[in-house]
C-alpha cells in the first residue's frame, strides 16, 4: 500500500511539475507572442490593419473563438473590430446594450442575455472586458469570448491579455499621434519645400539676372571681392580663381585722371557709397592683362547677414564711347554736308527781277533774299553774257530745261562766286513764258580743288623734269668731283693749281648741293625717314635760328606743343626751317620793325582741311609748323609759282628754296600752305602727320678715312667714260687692280673671262643694253656672294631694300665721296674674305 | 486544377499521366496542398494515373469551418472522391496527416487499394492527441505561429527540407499561399483544432490486420515526427517494406524525389 501511496505521490508530484512546466513554458511563450504582436503592430499599414490582425492573432495563438473591439458610447457597446475563429464572418458593426460602466477588466459568466442580440454563432460560457481609453478608440473595451469547446481559462488569461491590448491601444494611439505628427510634418514640410521652391525660384530669377547681365556686378567687403557675375570676369579678362585674388587697386591703373591715386579715389568713392548708401562716377579701370579701359561705376551699399558689403555695378564705356565717337563723327561729316550745301532756289520773271529765293542764298552770296527780291538778277552776274547765254540755251532746248550750266556770281564781298546752275522755263496757267526757276549750287570750292589738282599736276611733271635733269647734272659732278681729286693727287706740292682745283672743287659741291635740292623738290633725293620729335628738333632749330637772324629782327618763339612725333628726315626738317626763315628775312629788308614769328602747334584734321585734302581723317593729328613775317607779301600771281623750281623774285635767289621745302613736306606726307597779304606779311603752314609707330634708330656711321686696297681686281661699269676713266683711276691710286666696261652685257663677258680674279664689282644702276641690277643678277648666278657696289644717280627703292637684305651689297649716291667709296669697297672686301 | 463536389463542397484534385494506367492517389499532409507532390509526379507520369487532391481546407478545396477536418472525416470524403470518380482500385500515397488518412481509409476500404504508402507519416501517438494538446505540440505550435508570420512559416520549411538548394522563393510562396488569407488561416486553425490522435490509436491493432503491400518511406532528418512511427508501422504490417533515406527531411518528396519513385516503384513492382 505504501508503495502506492508513493507511487500517487509520485504521479502528482510529476503531474504538478508538469503543469508548472506547462505554464512557465506558456509565459515564456506569452513574453514570444508579445513580441510577435508588436511586430504585427509595427508592420501593419493602417490601424485597421494594426487591430483587426492583432485581434486575430490573440485569437489564434490564445485559442478565443471570438475577440473584438467595441466603442462605448451612451451605454451602447459598437463593435469596430472583430476576429471569429470558428466562422467565415465577423461581429463588426454590431451592437448592444452595456449600461454599466466597464472601468476595469470585468469577467461575465454566461455572458448571452448581456451579449444579446449579437449573433455569435455559438453559446458563451464565458467573457472577458478589459476596458480602455485612448484618443483614437474614444472609450471602449476588449471583449474576448468563450464556449464550451475551448474552455478557456480566462482568470489566468486576463492578465497575458490584458498586456496584449495595453499593446494594441498605446500602438493605435502612438499611431495615431504618429499620424497626426506626420500630418502636421507633411505640412511643414510641404510649406518648407514651397518656401524653399519660392526661394529658389527667387535665386534662379535673381541668378539669371544677374549671370546675364551684361554689366559687370560684384560685391567688395573691404577686404576682397566675394562674388561676381560672369560678365565681370569677361569684363576684366580673368579666370574666377583669378578675380578672388585681385584687389580693387590691381582692377585699376596706378592713377586716375588728374593724376589722381587711383587707391584714394576708390577709398573716397567707397566710403561715400558705404554712407550714403551710393556713389555714381567715371573710372578708369585696368584688365587683368593691363589694358585700361573707360567705366562708369555704381556703388552700392548692401547689408548681408550684418555685414556691410559694397555692391558694384560697371558698366564698359570703350564700346559706347566709341560708337559716340563714331556717331558725332559721323554728324560732324552729315552736319558739315548740310552746312556746306550752298544750293538754293530761285525764280526771276522775264525781265530777270527775282521774284523769289531760298534764304540759303545768303551763306552763298552774301546777300540776305531779302536784298535780292526786286533787284534784276543780271546786277549779280560777273560776266552778263553769262545770263544771255543761259537764256539762249533754254529757249533753245527742246523741254525748256538746262542743267549744270555754269555762272560767275558777285559775292556780297566783291569777289566772285562760281555757280552751277539747273534752270527751267515757267509759264503761266495760258502757257505763256512768264520767268525762270533754278537751283544753283556753289561750285567755288570744286572751282579751288580744279586749281590745285592743276597745280599739283604741274609740280609733278616739274619734278619729273628736274628729277631727271638733276640725275644728269649729277654723273656729270661725280665724273668732275672724281677727276678732281686725281687731279689734287698728282699735284703734290703745286700750291697755286692746288688752291685752283680745291675752288674748283668747292664749286662742283655747291652744285651739287643744289642738286639735292632739285632732288628733294622731284622727291627723287634720299630721305632718310626715322622717328623723332619734332618737339625736340624745333627747339634745337629755333636757336640756330636764333644765331643766324639777324640782330634788327625781332624772332619770336610762339609756342611749341610738346610731345609732338612724327616720321621725319631731321635733316630736311631742319632745312625747311631754314629756308623759310631766310626767306622770311629776305622779306624784311624793307620793313621798319621786322619780325619773324615761328611756331609749332598740335592740331587735328577739321573740315575747313578736309575740303582741300579728303583723304585725311577726320580729327587726325597733325604737327603745324608755322613761319610768319611781316614783310612785303606775296601777290596772288605769285603765290601760285612760289613753289616751282627757279621761280625767284629776289635779285640773288636759286628759286630752289621753295621748291625744296614743297618736296620735302611732300616726303613726309604732309603739305604746305601760304597766306600773304601784299605790305602785310607772308606766313606759310606746313603741315605734317603726327606718327606714333616705331621706328628702329637709324645707325650712322661717322668713319671717313680713305681706305687702301691690296691689289684686289675690282670691275667698274658705268656707261659714262669719264666717270668710268675716273673711278678706275681712283681706285688704282688706292692699290687695286681695276678692269671697266661700259654696260652691263660687256660687262658680263669680262666677268666670265676674270670671274675668278674679280673681288668686287662697281657698277651703275641705269645704263643701255643692261642695268646695273640686271647685270648684277647674272653675275650673282655664278658667284653668289660677289661684292657689288652700286652707284646711283638718285636713290630707287629696290636696291635699297636689296641692300638691306643682303650683306654683300652696298649702295652709294653719285656724287659719292671719294672717303664713302674707299670704305664702303673696304667693308664688302673685308666681309667677303671673312 | 479539377474540381468535384461533395456535400456541398468543392474538392480540387490535379490529374495526370496516363487515364488508361493504374491510379495513383496521392494525399497531402497539414499546411500543405497538391503542390507538395510535384516533383515526383513526373517520374510516374509515364505509367500511370496521377491523381493529387487537395484535402477541404486546403489549397483550392473549399474551407469549410462547419465540417470537421479530423482524419476519420478526411478518409471518409477520400472514400467519396473515389466513388465519385469511379476509382475502385489504386495506389495510395499519403505524407504526413495525409499518411494517416491513408491508413485510416486502408483499414476501412483495404478491397480498393492495390498498395498502400505511408511517407514520414504520423502514426500511433506520437502526435497531437487531442485539441488543446494539440496546439501545445511543437509542430502544430509552429505551424500556427507559421501560419501568422512568413518568417517563422520559413523556419519551418528549412527545417522540413533537407537540401537547402531546393528552397527557392517559388516554393516558399507555394506553401505560403492559402495562409494569406484570413480564410485560409482560419481553414487551418480548423484543421489543427480538428486533429485527434485518438482516430489512430483505436485502429492500432486493426493495422496489424492489413495485407494490402505496404510501403513506408522515412526522411531521417524529419525534427517533427519521431523515426519510431515509420518502425512501429513497418513492424506491425505485415507486407510491408520500410526505406530510409538520411539526405531527406520531413519533405521526403521535395528533397529525394527520385530516390522515392525509384523505390517506389520496385517495391511496387515486386509486390505485383
Amino acid at each position: 500500500m505504501s508503495q502506492i501511496s508513493n507511487m500517487d505521490d509520485m504521479k502528482r508530484r510529476i503531474q504538478s511539475l508538469e503543469q508548472e512546466n506547462m505554464r512557465l513554458s506558456e509565459r515564456a511563450e506569452d513574453s514570444q507572442i508579445l513580441a510577435f504582436i508588436s511586430q504585427v503592430i509595427s508592420q501593419a499599414s493602417s490601424k485597421d490593419e494594426m487591430l483587426n490582425k492583432t485581434l486575430e492573432h490573440i485569437s489564434m495563438l490564445k485559442n478565443i473563438p471570438i475577440v473584438a473591439c467595441c466603442q462605448l458610447q451612451s451605454g451602447v457597446a459598437s463593435i469596430v473590430q472583430s476576429y471569429v475563429s470558428f466562422e467565415h464572418r465577423d461581429l463588426n458593426q454590431q451592437s448592444f446594450s452595456c449600461s454599466e460602466p466597464i472601468s476595469e477588466m470585468t469577467f461575465w459568466d454566461a455572458p448571452e442575455a448581456r451579449l444579446s442580440p449579437l449573433i455569435l454563432g455559438c453559446i458563451p460560457t464565458a467573457a472577458l472586458l478589459i476596458p480602455f481609453s485612448s484618443q483614437y478608440l474614444g472609450l471602449g473595451f476588449y471583449l474576448f469570448i468563450t464556449r464550451d469547446e475551448e474552455s478557456n481559462d480566462f482568470e489566468y488569461l486576463a492578465l497575458t491579455l490584458e498586456r496584449m491590448t495595453d499593446l494594441l491601444t498605446l500602438s493605435l494611439e502612438n499611431r495615431s499621434l504618429l499620424k497626426s505628427y506626420r500630418m502636421l510634418n507633411e505640412k511643414l514640410e510641404r510649406k518648407v519645400q514651397k518656401r524653399t521652391q519660392s526661394l529658389r525660384d527667387t535665386q534662379e530669377k535673381y541668378q539669371s539676372l544677374v549671370n546675364g547681365a551684361d554689366v559687370s556686378i560684384m560685391l567688395y567687403n573691404m577686404t576682397c571681392f566675394i562674388e561676381a557675375n560672369p560678365a565681370a570676369l569677361s569684363m576684366f579678362h580673368c579666370s574666377r580663381e583669378q578675380f578672388f585674388k585681385l584687389s580693387p587697386a590691381e582692377l585699376s591703373p596706378e592713377y586716375q585722371e588728374n593724376d589722381v591715386l587711383s587707391k584714394n579715389l576708390a577709398a573716397t568713392y567707397i566710403e561715400q557709397a558705404i554712407e550714403g548708401g551710393h556713389a555714381h562716377f567715371d573710372w578708369f579701370h585696368q584688365r587683368y592683362q593691363g589694358d585700361i579701359f573707360p567705366c562708369e561705376v555704381h556703388l552700392n551699399r548692401v547689408i548681408l547677414k550684418g555685414q556691410t558689403l559694397v555692391q558694384a555695378v560697371i558698366v564698359d564705356l570703350s564700346e559706347r564711347l566709341q560708337v559716340q565717337y563714331q556717331l558725332e563723327k559721323s554728324e560732324h561729316r552729315y552736319r558739315s554736308i548740310i552746312e556746306n550745301i550752298q544750293d538754293f532756289l530761285y525764280r526771276t520773271n522775264v525781265d530777270g527781277t527775282v521774284t523769289f529765293v531760298a534764304p540759303s542764298v545768303e551763306r552763298l552770296l552774301g546777300f540776305s533774299a531779302d536784298d535780292l527780291v526786286g533787284k534784276k538778277i543780271q546786277e549779280f552776274y560777273v560776266q552778263p553774257r553769262q545770263r544771255e547765254e543761259l537764256l539762249r540755251q533754254l529757249h533753245a532746248s527742246s523741254d525748256g530745261r538746262v542743267e549744270g550750266i555754269q555762272v560767275e556770281l558777285r559775292h556780297k564781298q566783291g569777289h566772285s562766286v562760281w555757280l552751277s546752275n539747273h534752270v527751267h522755263m515757267i509759264y503761266d496757267e495760258a502757257g505763256v513764258f512768264v520767268g525762270v526757276e533754278g537751283i544753283a549750287r556753289d561750285l567755288t570750292d570744286l572751282k579751288k580743288m580744279e586749281m590745285q589738282f592743276y597745280q599739283a599736276q604741274k609740280m609733278e611733271s616739274l619734278g619729273t623734269l628736274v628729277g631727271g635733269i638733276a640725275h644728269d647734272f649729277n654723273n656729270m659732278l661725280a665724273g668732275m668731283t672724281g677727276t678732281l681729286y686725281l687731279m689734287k693727287a698728282k699735284l703734290g706740292g703745286q700750291n697755286e693749281l692746288l688752291k685752283r682745283v680745291d675752288d674748283m672743287e668747292t664749286q662742283a659741291f655747291r652744285a651739287s648741293d643744289m642738286i639735292k635740292q632739285l632732288l628733294s623738290f622731284a622727291r627723287k633725293g634720299e630721305v632718310n625717314l626715322q622717328k623723332l620729335s619734332l618737339s625736340s628738333l624745333f627747339k634745337e632749330v629755333a636757336k640756330l635760328l636764333r644765331q643766324t637772324t639777324p640782330e634788327n629782327i625781332e624772332l619770336h618763339l610762339d609756342g611749341v606743343d610738346e610731345g609732338l612725333e612724327i616720321h621725319g628726315d631731321p635733316s630736311l626738317l631742319q632745312q625747311i626751317w631754314m629756308n623759310l626763315v631766310n626767306n622770311a628775312r629776305d622779306a624784311l629788308s624793307d620793313t621798319t620793325s621786322p619780325e619773324i614769328h615761328i611756331s609749332l602747334k598740335k592740331c587735328a584734321v577739321d573740315t575747313e582741311i578736309m575740303k582741300q585734302h579728303p583723304y585725311l581723317e577726320y580729327e587726325a593729328e597733325l604737327a603745324k609748323m608755322t613761319v610768319s613775317d611781316n614783310g612785303t607779301g606775296i601777290s596772288k600771281e605769285h603765290q601760285q609759282k612760289i613753289f616751282e623750281p627757279f621761280f625767284t623774285t629776289k635779285d640773288k635767289g636759286t628759286g630752289l628754296g621753295l621748291a625744296m621745302i614743297y618736296g620735302a613736306v611732300h616726303s613726309h606726307d604732309g603739305w604746305i600752305d601760304v597766306e600773304s597779304v601784299l605790305g602785310q606779311g607772308t606766313s606759310f603752314h606746313v603741315y605734317i602727320p603726327l606718327q606714333i609707330e616705331d621706328m628702329t634708330a637709324v645707325e650712322l656711321d661717322d668713319e671717313n678715312l680713305i681706305a687702301h686696297g691690296h691689289q684686289e681686281m675690282i670691275l667698274v661699269v658705268d656707261d659714262d667714260k669719264m666717270i668710268r676713266d675716273v673711278s678706275c683711276e681712283l681706285l688704282k691710286s688706292l692699290d687695286y687692280r681695276v678692269i671697266q666696261a661700259e654696260d652691263g652685257q660687256k660687262a658680263l663677258a669680262l666677268f666670265e673671262a676674270y670671274k675668278d680674279d674679280i673681288s668686287l664689282i662697281l657698277t651703275d644702276v641705269v645704263m643701255p643694253n643692261m642695268g646695273g641690277w640686271e647685270f648684277a643678277q647674272l653675275v650673282w648666278l655664278q658667284k653668289p656672294d660677289l661684292p657689288i657696289i652700286f652707284i646711283s644717280g638718285y636713290a630707287e627703292k629696290e636696291p635699297m631694300t636689296l641692300s638691306e637684305a643682303l650683306d654683300y651689297v652696298i649702295i652709294l649716291k653719285k656724287p659719292c665721296a671719294i672717303e664713302d667709296l674707299s670704305q664702303s669697297i673696304q667693308k664688302l672686301l673685308g666681309s667677303s674674305q671673312i | 486544377m479539377q474540381f468535384i463536389n461533395l456535400a456541398g463542397h468543392d474538392m480540387a484534385y490535379k490529374r495526370s499521366g496516363q487515364p488508361q494506367g493504374e491510379t495513383m492517389v496521392c494525399v497531402h499532409g497539414i499546411t500543405t496542398y497538391s503542390f507538395v507532390w510535384q516533383d515526383v509526379i513526373p517520374y510516374f507520369e509515364q505509367d500511370y494515373d496521377v491523381i493529387c487532391i487537395d484535402l477541404l481546407g486546403c489549397g483550392a478545396s473549399d474551407m469549410p469551418l462547419d465540417v470537421s477536418y479530423s482524419i476519420q472525416a478526411h478518409a471518409e470524403r477520400l472514400h467519396d472522391f473515389l466513388c465519385a470518380l469511379n476509382i475502385l482500385k489504386s495506389h495510395l500515397l499519403g505524407h504526413d496527416l495525409g499518411g494517416g488518412i491513408a491508413q485510416i481509409f486502408a483499414i476501412q476500404h483495404e478491397p480498393m487499394l492495390k498498395t498502400l504508402t505511408l511517407i514520414n507519416t504520423v502514426g500511433y501517438d506520437y502526435w497531437p492527441v487531442q485539441p488543446i494538446t494539440a496546439l501545445r505540440t511543437p509542430i502544430i505550435r509552429q505551424l500556427l505561429m507559421g501560419a501568422l508570420d512568413l518568417g517563422m512559416f520559413k523556419l519551418i520549411i528549412h527545417q522540413g527540407v533537407f537540401h537547402r538548394h531546393k528552397i527557392t522563393h517559388a516554393l516558399i510562396e507555394q506553401f505560403w499561399q492559402p495562409l494569406r488569407t484570413k480564410e485560409g488561416r482560419k481553414a487551418f486553425m480548423h484543421f489543427a483544432r480538428c486533429l485527434d490522435n485518438q482516430d489512430l490509436m483505436m485502429m492500432v491493432e486493426k493495422l496489424k490486420q492489413l495485407s494490402v503491400p505496404t510501403i513506408i518511406f522515412r526522411g531521417d532528418s524529419d525534427p517533427f515526427l519521431t523515426a519510431t512511427i515509420a518502425e512501429r508501422l513497418h513492424a506491425d504490417i505485415a507486407n510491408s517494406q520500410l526505406h530510409r533515406i538520411q539526405t531527406a527531411s520531413h519533405f521526403l518528396m521535395i528533397d529525394e524525389p527520385e530516390w522515392l519513385a525509384k523505390h517506389w516503384l520496385a517495391g511496387v513492382r515486386s509486390q505485383a
